[in-house]
C-alpha cells in the first residue's frame, strides 16, 4: 500500500492549483467568457433595458 | 473590465494594492520558516523548497513593480497562489485546524482571481506595464 505523506499531498494540492488556474485561463476565453456574459451580463456591455434605472 | 491597480501612480509605476498585499504575506512566511517558527517544524529540502518558492514569489511581484512587467507579476501571482495552497493543506492535514488552513486557501483564491484578472486585462497596458 502505498503511504502519502501530508507534504505529498500539500505538493499535489499545490500542483493541482497551478494545473487548475491554468486550465481556467484556457477555458475563459474560448467562449465562456461570451456564454457567461450572455447569461448574466458583463461589466463591458451596455445595461440591459431592464436593467437601467430611470 | 476590472483591473487590479489603483490610478494612482508612484515613480511612473501602477500601484497594485493586492500584489503589495501578498507580496508581504509571502514575505513573512518566508520570515517565519527561515527562523522556524513556522508549521514546517524543521527547515529540510521540502521546507527549503517552499522557502526558495515564498521568496522568489516577493523578489518576482517586487520585479514586476519596478521594471515594471506585467508577466513577472503574473509568474509571482501564480507562486503566492501555489504556496499558499501548498501552505493551507500542509496545516490542515498536520494540526487538523481547517479553519486555521482556510486562510491560506483564501489567498490561494485571490492570488488566482487576481493572476486570472492579470492575464484578461493586464495585458491592454502592453507587456512592459506602461
Amino acid at each position: 500500500m502505498v503511504v502519502v505523506s501530508e507534504r505529498d499531498w500539500a505538493t499535489l494540492v499545490g500542483f493541482l492549483v497551478f494545473v487548475g488556474l491554468r486550465a481556467l485561463d484556457w477555458i475563459l476565453p474560448r467562449g465562456y467568457h461570451a456564454k457567461w456574459a450572455d447569461r448574466w451580463g458583463s461589466k463591458d456591455d451596455p445595461a440591459k433595458p431592464e436593467d437601467e434605472k430611470g | 473590465m476590472g483591473a487590479t491597480e489603483l490610478p494612482w501612480l508612484y515613480r511612473g509605476r501602477h500601484v497594485r494594492p493586492y500584489a503589495f498585499a501578498v507580496s508581504l504575506a509571502s514575505a513573512t512566511m518566508f520570515g517565519l520558516i527561515v527562523s522556524g517558527d513556522s508549521v514546517w517544524g524543521s527547515r529540510d529540502e521540502w521546507g527549503g523548497v517552499v522557502l526558495v518558492l515564498s521568496a522568489s514569489a516577493v523578489l518576482l511581484l517586487w520585479m514586476g513593480f519596478w521594471r515594471p512587467s506585467n508577466a513577472l507579476m503574473q509568474h509571482g501571482l501564480m507562486m503566492t497562489a501555489v504556496v499558499f495552497a501548498i501552505r493551507g493543506t500542509y496545516i490542515g492535514i498536520t494540526s487538523g485546524n481547517w479553519l486555521t488552513a482556510m486562510l491560506s486557501y483564501c489567498w490561494t483564491v485571490a492570488s488566482g482571481g487576481a493572476w486570472l484578472l492579470e492575464r484578461t486585462t493586464g495585458d491592454r497596458m502592453g507587456g512592459g506595464g506602461e
